[in-house]
């Protein structure tokens, strides 16, 4: 599933899957790379969205923020006629108007404590809510394209980064204002506070720019040697069975610490950097505020000051510098801004579009007219045709690479074939109602991923209908699975994170899952090829015995699963070779080849298809010992 | 950490355990003297906040609005010489702050780095991405500790220093500034357990987030496959639900940290302006009444603006990230076991002979064993292949020989002597084991080669070099002294290496687990004959078939299926060994 693999899905619309999605923008089918202009844009257009979205609380918040500010701008001119009016005992309105913009303030502002996280929550769970949705209409197409991690990470870290979007919009918007109303408040006091403001202010932008950029270098630094220091403990990690083996811990120990002194000397620099920063800076604003007050001084002194404009004085200086805390905003508007752009990426993938027709009854006959599916732009399958006659088996096999796992996605409608159809019971899976579609198909995989609470709930996963207890049972029982579970600590009530299992069992209990849901169509895509093979054919018997005359596509790597479908699918370079019984195909002997990797030297891997580690299954071994990097995996084979 | 682990289980833990601090607490009271000292330093830095009102008060009074204007900056520019000096005792508690918190970073660290590597639950599936967010954690405790130290003292003594400043300016503030300030206080500590068990709350419900989309994506063809999208779609909406829900909740709290600010910082103001008519009636001078409000809003505000905003959400991170690194690397011993003294009259291993004497091991009791009763007895100097389907219990074999995983029944013997009698040092002189997984680290070749056995000679890795094909390789990287770049290295090269390792190693029992697999069949024939003629006994997991033929005995591991003897045997006597073999090699099954 490599990233770069463009995707190519050109029948899919947008906004018709099962969770359509009315907001995302027909201009972005992604068949080549957007430019960055285009990714901003889609962005700034979702941060849109999502803020129409959350109205209310962006209102209340928008409300909030202005009243906070302008009480903030004119509480100090306030204070100084209150004060004034109290030094003078003068009884005027002053003191009752400052109480009164003071309790404006603290409801403003309160609110603002509320609304703030109030729009990021709201916000957050919309764009959370739009992404799931839209992984989940994608389907299996998006895992080819995004990791889960990659998706976890645009949920967890990207969906809360762009959810802050409003609030650090809000905050670079008040500090701006807030300063330029201190500076005009000032110079209503007297021009010249104006003046000493306005021109120690570039002075702290300067240096707080200078800051950033210095902490950021020393920054890198201290990150490096912290990675340095993960990585070797993720190698030793990786190596534990040698290391354990070796008894050599404590060396291993040391070695993993070597970078400690380093990060050391890291951290000592970056606190030194702040130091000498918050010297600077530090002194900024008190120096700038003792000057403030001298002119003001002299000011009272001359009798056009008077002292509570003085200390309305060194109120409007604080203020005045706020904007320095806006580079701060502007940074998180940023974040926020690259946050949409990576959620935006994701909702421009296509979807595919659900079908609407129901499946009548039906033998279950499976047709596949001339399917073409490219993996970006290499044919994987080429204008394959296949019938499979109702109520039998058919064995898919082929090489490494011959289109087995696409076909087997292709037939149950996990992806879209680029060209051609797939027809069950003369409907196309492209028309069918997705609820019908899956009852109608069941899947079980090579290394199922089991789901739900308990072992039970993971067998019983999936539906409407979902099976109930005793038909989960005798599933199991089919699967070769019961006799395990019950071994659990608790059987089928065991949670499933406490069920210890190996790829054999987890591969019976994926298969008892599908026998559990099984529809007219079962696709078993390398479904047993964890199992020995006496278990194997064990449950091959009970599979044919408890679900007769269903439907049978399997993939087969193993020469005893081929003999015992009642046809064998013969696939080669994305094309049908041969459609005919095993015991008919043997006597060709590149058909025989197939199930012998190194017929010659007789080195044939012992494990080869049945180990879960892909470099361990590759057989083309070289003189050097490399691997040749495997150009398939199990899901773009 | 004895008494409160006994603390730990002795009481039901609601949320977060006392472990986590008594972790922190334990490193910091190795460090009292920076402690100190950034104390001391921060009453040169509250300087300003101290003097502030009352130097402005000063200006006022005896300066500007006396006519005295060069007074009146001269007591200013005493402010501002105040101001120098707080700037510079800031300056002087950063390098004791990093005293404190580079030392705690590094303490950690190892620790959880020996935990780490020591971890029983690591040894077999080792969790990186736990690893990973352990070192997160790690940096977690380190800025939480410096912010809190940093606010809280600061804090502090500015909150002291403004009550005092502003009582000298006249005993009439004292009630004024201190109820109010001290009511916020209060209502601050009160809302503080509220505050965490909302912030905790959200974080759990971040957590179960991420643990669900996490699971939904990784399953995301079994979900669509199985017609469950619209269950997963619902289960992850709830989910997000519940995370909206709890971040309403923490903001509703939110809002009284605020309010504790307007209690603590405006409403002295509020109070002092509504007196002031009366103060200065009662002779206190105008400027007292301007210096007063001058520490309110220059000083205690900001302050504790700083200190509502910053203890809440931080200080629960810190709590949090300290249990979990208190958990995690208490599993562990911090030091590996003592050796045990041997026991009287315990013997000498005699020879590599290895006796397998109905060994069981199960994961769980009532799990399924995946070695049930094996019995093998290997004579010294047998070379022996492990052969079977995958998920059969090979590598648990090949565990239990080497001693890394113990039997849950029956018992191992290496030259006569119980595995579990013999001190770790001793037996890693005695047997090595060279998994799949090639171990290979940034270091010189012959750091590498020689991590077995320290003392061998470049003349002896050289042979074994030469012997085992590496000779081409050694010759491509510069020699035994070259540095070793493990990303350039490719699978099978790495295997190789750790091949020639195992070779110089003075273990007479080599266990190679599957060791091979990325080589190709010549070179690996090459590799188990070199094998072979060494000293000693081999056990060999075979990839391939050939591995089994070159054996003078094959183990054959398949549930029941389980037998032993020649190849020629199996094949005559095993029909699951004559399958495992024969369909690879063209017989229809």
């Amino acid at each position: 599933m490599g990233a770069d693999q463009p995707d190519a899905e050109p029948h899919t619309a947008p906004d018709a899957a099962p969770y359509a999605d009315p907001d995302t923008e027909p201009d972005a089918v992604p068949m080549a790379e957007p430019t960055e202009a285009l990714r901003g844009r889609r962005g700034d257009r979702l941060l849109r969205q999502c803020t129409r979205a959350g109205a209310v609380p962006t209102a209340a918040l928008l409300l909030s923020v202005v009243v906070s500010t302008t009480a903030a701008v004119l509480l100090p001119a306030a204070l100084a006629r209150a004060v004034d009016a109290g030094l003078s005992g003068s009884r005027n309105d002053a003191v009752p108007v400052f109480l009164t913009l003071l309790g404006v303030l603290t409801a403003a502002e309160t609110l603002t404590q509320f609304a703030e996280p109030w729009c990021a929550a709201h916000n957050t769970g919309y764009l959370s809510r739009r992404l799931i949705r839209h992984c989940l209409a994608i389907g299996v197409p998006g895992t080819h394209r995004y990791t889960t991690g990659d998706l976890v990470g645009r949920l967890v870290t990207s969906a809360p980064e762009a959810g802050a979007a409003s609030a650090a919009l809000g905050y670079a918007a008040v500090q701006t204002a807030g300063s330029l109303g201190a500076v005009v408040a000032l110079a209503l006091i007297d021009p010249w506070l104006a003046v000493v403001v306005l021109l120690g202010a570039p002075l702290g932008f300067v240096m707080v720019r200078l800051f950033v950029r210095r902490a950021s270098l020393v920054a890198t630094d201290y990150q490096r040697a912290q990675a340095a220091l993960v990585n070797r403990l993720l190698d030793a990690l990786a190596g534990i069975r040698t290391i354990n083996a070796s008894g050599t811990r404590d060396r291993e120990v040391e070695r993993v610490l070597a970078p400690l002194p380093e990060l050391n000397r890291a951290g000592r620099a970056l606190w030194e950097s702040q130091r000498t920063v918050l010297w600077r800076t530090g002194l900024l604003l008190p120096i700038l505020q003792i000057t403030v007050l001298s002119v003001a001084g002299a000011e009272v002194g001359a009798g056009q000051v008077s002292p509570g404009q003085l200390l309305a004085a060194v109120g409007y200086t604080t203020l005045a510098l706020g904007f320095l805390g806006s580079a701060q905003s502007l940074l998180a508007l940023a974040r926020a801004r690259a946050g949409a752009v990576r959620i935006a990426d994701v909702l421009a993938h296509p979807t595919m579009v659900p079908g609407d027709r129901p499946l009548s009854e039906g033998p279950g006959e499976l047709v596949v007219e001339d399917v073409t599916v490219r993996l970006g732009s290499t044919p994987v399958l080429r204008g394959l045709s296949l019938r499979v006659p109702a109520g039998t088996s058919v064995a898919l096999v082929g090489r490494t690479g011959a289109g087995k796992s696409t076909l087997a996605a292709v037939i149950g409608r996990l992806i879209d074939p680029d060209e051609g159809r797939v027809l069950l019971d003369g409907v196309p899976l492209r028309d069918l109602h997705p609820h019908d579609l899956r009852r109608a198909v069941t899947y079980a995989f090579a290394q199922p991923v089991l789901l739900g609470d308990t072992v039970g709930d993971a067998l019983a996963f999936g539906g409407p209908p979902t099976p109930d207890a005793a038909r989960v049972r005798e599933a199991a029982r089919t699967a070769d699975a019961d006799t395990f579970v019950a071994r659990l600590p608790h059987g089928y009530d065991t949670p499933l994170r406490r069920a210890p299992m190996s790829a054999g069992q987890a591969q019976r209990l994926g298969l008892a899952r599908a026998i559990a849901h099984a529809g007219r169509l079962l696709i078993l895509d390398d479904a047993t090829s964890s199992l020995d093979t006496a278990t194997e054919a064990r449950v091959s018997t009970a599979l044919r015995r408890a679900l007769p005359g269903r439907t049978r596509v399997l993939i087969a790597h193993r020469v005893t699963t081929a003999a015992d479908a009642d046809l064998v699918a013969w696939l080669a370079d994305g094309r049908l070779r041969a459609l005919a019984p095993h015991r008919t195909l043997w006597a060709d002997p590149s058909y025989r080849a197939l199930f012998s990797p190194h017929p010659a030297d007789g080195t044939a891997a012992l494990t080869a298809p049945d180990s879960t580690d892909p470099d361990s299954t590759d057989p083309d071994t070289t003189e050097t010992g490399a691997i040749p990097p495997r150009h398939a995996s199990a899901r773009s084979e | 950490m004895n008494r409160t682990g006994m603390r730990k289980t002795g009481r039901n833990r609601a949320r977060v355990g006392p472990t986590g601090w008594a972790l922190l607490w334990g490193q910091l009271r190795l460090r009292k003297r920076p402690l100190v000292l950034m104390t001391a330093w921060t009453a040169a830095e509250a300087l300003p906040a101290a003097l502030s009102g009352r130097l402005i008060a000063q200006a006022l009074d005896a300066g500007f609005l006396a006519g005295h204007v060069a007074a009146g900056i001269g007591w200013l520019l005493a402010l501002g010489a105040a101001t120098v000096v707080g700037a510079w005792g800031q300056r002087q508690v950063y390098p004791h702050l990093a005293d404190v918190v580079e030392p705690l970073r590094d303490a950690l660290t190892r620790r959880v780095v020996t935990a780490t590597l020591s971890a029983p639950q690591y040894a077999l599936a080792p969790d990186t991405t736990a690893v990973s967010r352990l070192t997160r954690q790690i940096e977690t405790v380190r800025d939480c500790v410096a912010g809190q130290l940093l606010v809280i003292r600061h804090f502090a003594i500015t909150a002291v220093f403004v009550i005092l400043g502003a009582a000298s300016l006249g005993t009439a503030f004292l009630p004024l500034i201190g109820i109010p300030l001290g009511a916020a206080l209060l209502l601050f500590v009160l809302l503080m357990p509220l505050l965490a068990t909302r912030q905790y709350a959200l974080l759990a419900a971040e957590e179960e987030f991420a643990h669900l989309a996490t699971e939904n994506l990784t399953a995301l063809r079994d979900v669509i496959a199985c017609g469950a999208a619209d269950r997963s779609g619902t289960v992850l909406d709830d989910s997000v639900s519940t995370q909206t829900r709890a971040r309403y909740a923490l903001a509703g709290i939110g809002t009284l940290r605020r309010l504790a600010v307007g209690v603590g910082a405006h409403l002295p103001a509020a109070l002092i302006v509504i007196d002031a008519a009366r103060l200065v009636r009662h002779g206190l001078p105008p400027g007292a009444v301007v210096g007063a409000l001058a520490y309110l809003t220059l000083s205690l505000e900001p302050a504790l603006r700083t200190l509502v905003q910053g203890i809440g959400a931080s200080g629960l991170r810190l709590t949090v990230a300290l249990d979990r690194l208190a958990r995690t690397t208490s599993q562990a011993p911090a030091e590996q076991p003592p050796e045990r003294p041997p026991a009287v009259g315990a013997r000498s291993p005699q020879g590599s002979g290895v006796d397998l004497d109905h060994v069981t091991f199960a994961y769980h009791p009532q799990a399924e064993p995946v070695v049930d009763a094996l019995t093998l007895c290997l004579a010294d100097g047998e070379h022996l292949a492990l052969v079977g389907p995958s998920g059969t219990g090979k590598s648990t074999v090949a565990n239990l020989v080497a001693a890394l995983t113990t039997p849950t029944g029956g018992a191992v013997r290496l030259g006569g002597v119980p595995l579990d009698t013999l001190p770790p040092r001793e037996l890693a002189t005695l047997r090595t084991l060279i998994p799949q997984q090639a171990y290979v680290f940034d270091g010189t070749v012959r750091d590498n080669l020689g991590y077995l056995r320290s003392d061998a000679t470049d003349h002896a890795m050289g042979r074994a070099a030469e012997l085992l094909g590496l000779a081409p390789l050694l010759h491509r990287l510069g020699g035994l002294g070259a540095h070793l770049d493990t990303r350039a290295l490719s699978s099978g090269e790495k295997q190789l290496i750790t091949l020639v390792r195992a070779y110089l190693s003075p273990a007479a029992l080599v266990i190679l687990d599957e060791a091979t697999s990325h080589l190709a069949p010549a070179a690996e024939a090459r590799i188990e004959e070199a094998f072979r003629a060494r000293p000693g006994t081999l056990i060999v997991i075979a990839h391939r078939i050939s591995s089994a033929q070159r054996a003078d005995r094959v183990l054959l591991m398949d549930g029941p299926g389980t037998a032993t003897g020649t190849h020629r045997e199996l094949l005559a006597n095993s029909p699951t060994y004559r399958e495992l073999v024969g369909h690879w090699t063209g017989e229809p099954g």
